[in-house]
C-alpha cells in the first residue's frame, strides 16, 4: 500500500529531535496536564462542538476495534466517505462509556475556525509527534503533507482529528484511516500495530511479514481465492498474551495491475479504485472475505520467485523478527523497547516459515491453506 | 581486542532509549529508532553484546565467548575488536564508569530476560564458533521523513507550501 504518492510513514515521522522525546514512552505516564495542554483540549472540545452545531449535529459511527468500542463522531459529513469505508467491516453497536470517542471535523465544510496552534512556531515543527503537547497521557501529531491534526487524550478516552479542508486529506487516509491515532490508543491497551498482512480462518491465522514489495499483499490476496479470509493487508493489530490474537483494522488492500490480472476473482469480491499517483489499485474487500480476529498460529516471510510452485520451509524466530521489527518500529509513533520485546515474544510463540511464493496464485494459496489447516 | 586495547577494561551501556534490542534464537537485532538503521549480531556477537548491556565488562564478555565456544582468548579478543569498535562507532553502546547493577541503565533488557546469562540455557546447543559479526541495514531510513520547510497560516497551523 505504500507504493503510492505518499509513503507509509506519512503522518508518523518527526524530526530526530522530537522522535527521541516522543519515543521515550511518556504516554503511559499520568502526571498532571499542563495548563497549556488543558486549554488545548478544551479548545478542541469547543471547536468540534461548534462544527457539529454548524452542520446539524454529529454523525456517529460505532465500531468494535480490537475488541474495544470506538465511536467516531463526525462533525463534518465531508469526512465520512473518506474515513469510514475502510473501517466499515468493524461496524457494530458498541455503547461502552469507556470506549474511545473520536471527534472528526474540518474547518472548510463546517465554516468554523480552528484555535491558534499552541506550540512554538520557531521550533522546527515535527510532522509527527508534537513534543510540547505529548506525554502525561496526551499525544499530539500533525501529519506530514496533509497537516491533519490528531490528538489522543488517554485520561478521558477521547481523540480529535481536524484538517483545514477535507480536500487536503490524502487518499492514504482512505486506505488506512486514523492509523497513527489508533496505534497510539491500542498501545495503551497492550496491543501492537504490526506491519504485517494476516490471513486465515476464525480458528487460526498466519502473519505475512516483510517490507513493502516483498509479496505480503499478493500472497494474502491469493488466499482469498482459496477459502481463506483476510484480517490485514499491511497493518495488523496483535493483542497481548502468550497466545496472541490478530485483529483486523482496515478492510482495504492494495493490488498492482499484474496481481489483478493473475487473480481475476478479486474483482468479484472487492470494489477497486484507481487513485491518482498510486501504482496500486485500492481494493475495498467484501466484508464476507474479512475476519475481525483470529489466533496467530504462524509467521510467513514471503520471497517472490519466478517459478510457478510455492515452497514453505522453516525459518527461525530471529529471521522473522529481523523481517517484522524494523518496518513496524519505524512506522509506529511511540515505538519503544517494549514494542520490540512484544514483537519478539510474538515470533517466539509460533512457528515461523519462509514462503517462496511462486507465480501461480492457486498453488500459492494452496500452500498457505495447507499450513493454516494443519 | 588485544590486551591493552582502549576498550578492554571498560564497561558499557546501551546508548539511549532510541536504541532497542532483542535476542531470538541466539541472534540479536538492534534498531536505532532515531536514525532508522538496524543491525543484526550473529550468535557470538550476541553473546558479547548481551553480556555488555547486562553489566559485564568487556573482558568478562570475551571470557563468556571463550567459555561458550571453547575458543582461546587470543582468538576471541582479536575477532571481537572490530565488533566492539562498530558498536561504539554506530553509537549503540557508550562507555560507563561502572556496571549498573547487572542491567543496562535504560532498563532495556529483553522482556523475556534473554541475556548473556540465559542464552546458554535457552539454546538447544551452541553452534560452532564464528567470529563475532554485526550487519548494518539502512533500508528503513526512507521511512524517516524529516521536517520539511513549510509556512504557517495566520493561526499558526502549518501550511504545506
Amino acid at each position: 500500500l505504500a507504493a503510492d504518492g505518499l509513503s507509509a510513514a506519512d503522518g508518523l515521522r518527526g524530526t530526530s529531535e522530537t522522535l527521541t522525546t516522543a519515543r521515550a514512552g511518556a504516554l503511559n505516564e499520568r502526571g498532571p496536564l499542563s495548563a497549556r495542554a488543558q486549554r488545548f483540549l478544551d479548545d478542541l472540545e469547543a471547536t468540534s462542538s461548534a462544527a457539529a452545531r454548524a452542520v446539524g449535529g454529529f454523525e456517529d459511527i460505532h465500531l468494535r476495534v480490537a475488541g474495544e468500542c470506538v465511536r467516531l463522531q463526525f462533525a463534518a459529513p465531508a469526512l465520512v466517505p473518506i474515513i469510514a469505508p475502510a473501517l466499515s467491516h468493524l461496524g457494530e453497536a458498541c455503547p461502552d462509556p469507556k470506549g474511545l470517542t473520536v471527534r472528526l471535523w474540518d474547518s472548510e465544510s463546517t465554516g468554523t475556525t480552528m484555535s491558534r496552534a499552541p506550540w512554538d512556531q520557531d521550533h522546527p515543527l515535527a510532522y509527527g509527534t508534537v513534543p510540547e503537547l505529548s506525554g502525561d497521557g496526551l499525544w499530539t501529531s500533525v501529519q506530514w503533507r496533509t497537516d491533519v491534526l490528531s490528538v489522543y487524550d488517554a485520561r478521558r478516552h477521547r481523540a480529535f482529528v481536524w484538517v483545514s479542508s477535507a480536500n487536503r486529506l490524502s487518499h492514504y487516509e482512505g486506505i488506512v484511516p486514523l492509523r497513527s491515532l489508533l496505534a497510539v490508543w491500542l498501545r495503551d491497551r497492550g496491543i501492537v500495530l504490526a506491519h504485517a498482512a494476516a490471513i486465515g480462518t476464525p480458528a487460526k491465522c498466519v502473519l505475512v511479514v516483510g517490507k513493502n514489495g516483498s509479496g505480503k499483499s499478493s500472497s494474502a490476496l491469493a488466499c482469498l481465492g482459496a477459502g481463506l479470509r483476510m484480517l490485514a493487508d499491511d497493518y495488523c493489530a496483535i493483542g497481548p498474551g502468550a497466545e496472541p490474537t490478530a485483529y483486523s483494522l482496515f478492510g482495504t488492500a492494495g493490488a498492482h495491475a499484474d496481481t489483478l490480472a493473475r487473480m481475476p476473482f478479486l474483482m468479484q469480491i472487492a470494489r477497486a479504485e484507481q487513485r491518482p499517483h498510486d501504482r496500486k489499485s485500492l481494493l475495498f474487500l467484501d466484508r464476507r472475505k474479512l475476519l475481525s480476529h483470529a489466533p496467530v498460529k504462524g509467521v510467513l516471510i514471503p520471497h517472490l520467485t519466478a517459478g510457478t510452485d510455492t515452497v514453505i520451509r522453516p525459518a527461525t524466530a530471529s529471521e522473522a523478527l529481523a523481517t517484522l521489527a524494523p518496518s513496524t518500529l519505524m512506522q509506529l509513533p511511540e515505538a519503544s523497547q517494549a514494542t520490540l520485546s512484544r514483537l519478539a515474544a510474538i515470533v517466539r510463540s509460533v512457528p515461523c516459515h519462509h514462503l517462496d511464493a511462486g507465480q501461480d496464485p492457486a498453488r500459492l494459496a494452496g500452500a498457505i491453506r495447507s499450513l493454516v489447516s494443519a | 581486542m588485544r590486551s591493552g586495547s582502549a576498550v578492554s577494561g571498560q564497561y558499557f551501556k546501551v546508548a539511549g532509549p532510541e536504541v532497542v534490542h532483542e535476542t531470538a534464537d541466539g541472534e540479536t537485532i538492534i534498531v536505532n529508532l532515531e536514525t532508522g538503521s538496524y543491525y543484526d549480531l550473529n550468535h557470538s556477537g550476541a553473546v558479547i553484546f548481551n553480556a555488555l548491556v547486562t553489566g559485564a565488562g568487556a573482558e568478562d564478555a570475551l571470557a563468556e565467548v571463550c567459555l561458550r565456544y571453547q575458543v582461546d582468548r587470543v582468538t576471541v579478543a582479536a575477532d571481537a575488536e572490530g565488533l566492539l569498535r562498530s558498536l561504539i562507532d554506530e553509537q549503540l553502546i557508550v562507555p560507563v564508569e561502572a556496571p549498573a547493577d547487572g542491567a543496562d541503565s535504560y532498563g532495556t533488557r529483553s522482556q523475556n530476560g534473554e541475556g548473556a546469562a540465559t542464552l546458554a540455557a535457552g539454546e538447544p546447543e551452541t553452534p560452532a564458533y564464528a567470529a563475532p559479526a554485526m550487519g548494518k541495514y539502512t533500508d528503513m531510513q526512507e521511512l524517516l521523513l524529516l521536517d520539511p520547510v513549510h509556512e504557517f497560516d495566520e493561526l499558526g497551523w502549518p501550511r504545506t507550501a
